[in-house]
């Protein structure tokens, strides 16, 4: 049993290293780090796209009841629903470039305990965010690179030079929860 | 049934007669002097008696009063009264049959769980066990695709008769402290 003493000694010293750690589960703990295969990253796109897909669709029915509210009736008249697909398409590209950036996680990242890192290791800039997000946009089939790839990565990744590596402890690299 | 005055009026009228039986005092020795000169001597060296044995107790109380802490200062000076009681005393035995509930009725157990809490920085740990959201369920979910990552990989490799395995290690600070 450890005692608050030899317990504050031990995180003095290091030797308590990641308190994240202990809460990964033991087959998981050899993969934080690796790159990521293609079915997680599949599943972490399909959350984020249908996150998207929910907000546009809220947007939608937010903009119907403002028009029958607001507008005269011989007005009322919904935008064609390409105006909704481009603008999904501009808040997704928004959301992914600011969550690359910022924290390497979108919402389906943190979901599937995945984070995007440059070829450092470290987050993406800005530039290099909206450049990676954009491009994932207009090339999709680039993500199944990944399964045929000799290090697990997209076509993006290839030649942007990032990588999407597990990373299941949220504390690390993470702007919102860091200490 | 009668009202709380009523009962008042008829407490005034009734008399209380008490009856007291006269005990005759026996009279014997009475008429003679000499049994009752033995009494009065009896009773003047019961009271002699009486006052030397308090004269006598209180000087050897005060005497002992004095002396005694000192020998047992002296006593307890010479001896190593903690070994003795390790030594001599079960000491598990006595923790054994104290009553721990009173003990821990008089702990204050909210400030300590608290106290536990901010030590062991349990929010953090709660934080990082969840990351975020977390439940086994979503463990569950992200293993599940960890070993479809890997059954996909390895059909990929083998289509393309990969023989030396991917190199997935991430950049080297990918997963390092320290990193902003």
């Amino acid at each position: 049993m450890t005692s608050f003493e030899k317990f504050r000694q031990q995180l003095a010293a290091g030797e308590v290293r990641d308190l994240a750690q202990v809460t990964i589960p033991e087959k998981a703990k050899s993969k934080q780090g690796h790159r990521s295969g293609i079915v997680t990253r599949a599943i972490a796109v399909a959350i984020d796209i249908s996150v998207t897909i929910v907000v546009m669709l809220i947007n939608y029915g937010l903009l119907w009841l403002f028009l029958l509210l607001i507008a005269p009736i011989h007005l009322f008249e919904m935008p064609e629903a390409s105006w909704f697909f481009f603008a999904g398409f501009v808040l997704l590209w928004a959301y992914w470039t600011a969550a690359w950036a910022l924290s390497g996680r979108t919402l389906g990242n943190h979901l599937m305990g995945l984070q995007v890192v440059d070829y450092k290791g470290k987050r993406l800039s800005w530039p290099l965010s909206a450049l990676r997000s954009i491009f994932s946009m207009v090339f999709p089939i680039g993500l199944l690179w990944v399964v045929f790839s000799p290090t697990n990565r997209s076509i993006q990744d290839t030649i942007l030079r990032t990588s999407v590596v597990h990373n299941w402890s949220v504390t690390l690299n993470d702007p919102f929860v860091r200490e | 049934m009668t009202t709380p005055g009523e009962q008042s009026d008829e407490g005034t009228g009734q008399e209380v007669v008490l009856v007291v039986n006269q005990v005759p005092s026996p009279r014997v020795g009475a008429t003679n002097p000499i049994s009752g000169l033995v009494g009065l001597a009896a009773g003047l060296v019961g009271a002699v008696a009486s006052v030397i044995d308090h004269t006598v107790i209180a000087g050897v109380n005060a005497a002992l009063d004095r002396v005694v802490p000192i020998a047992v200062n002296v006593v307890v000076d010479r001896i190593d009264l903690t070994q003795i009681v390790l030594d001599r005393v079960d000491i598990d035995a006595i923790v054994a049959r104290a009553n721990m509930d009173e003990i821990i009725d008089r702990l204050p157990m909210v400030d300590i769980a608290n106290y536990i809490i901010d030590e062991i920085d349990l929010p953090k740990i709660i934080r990082e066990s969840t990351g975020g959201i977390a439940t086994d369920a979503v463990n569950a979910a992200r293993l599940q695709s960890l070993s479809l990552d890997e059954f996909i990989n390895k059909i990929a490799d083998s289509i393309i008769f990969r023989r030396k395995g991917r190199k997935v290690e991430s950049p080297a600070s990918a997963y390092s402290e320290g990193d902003v």
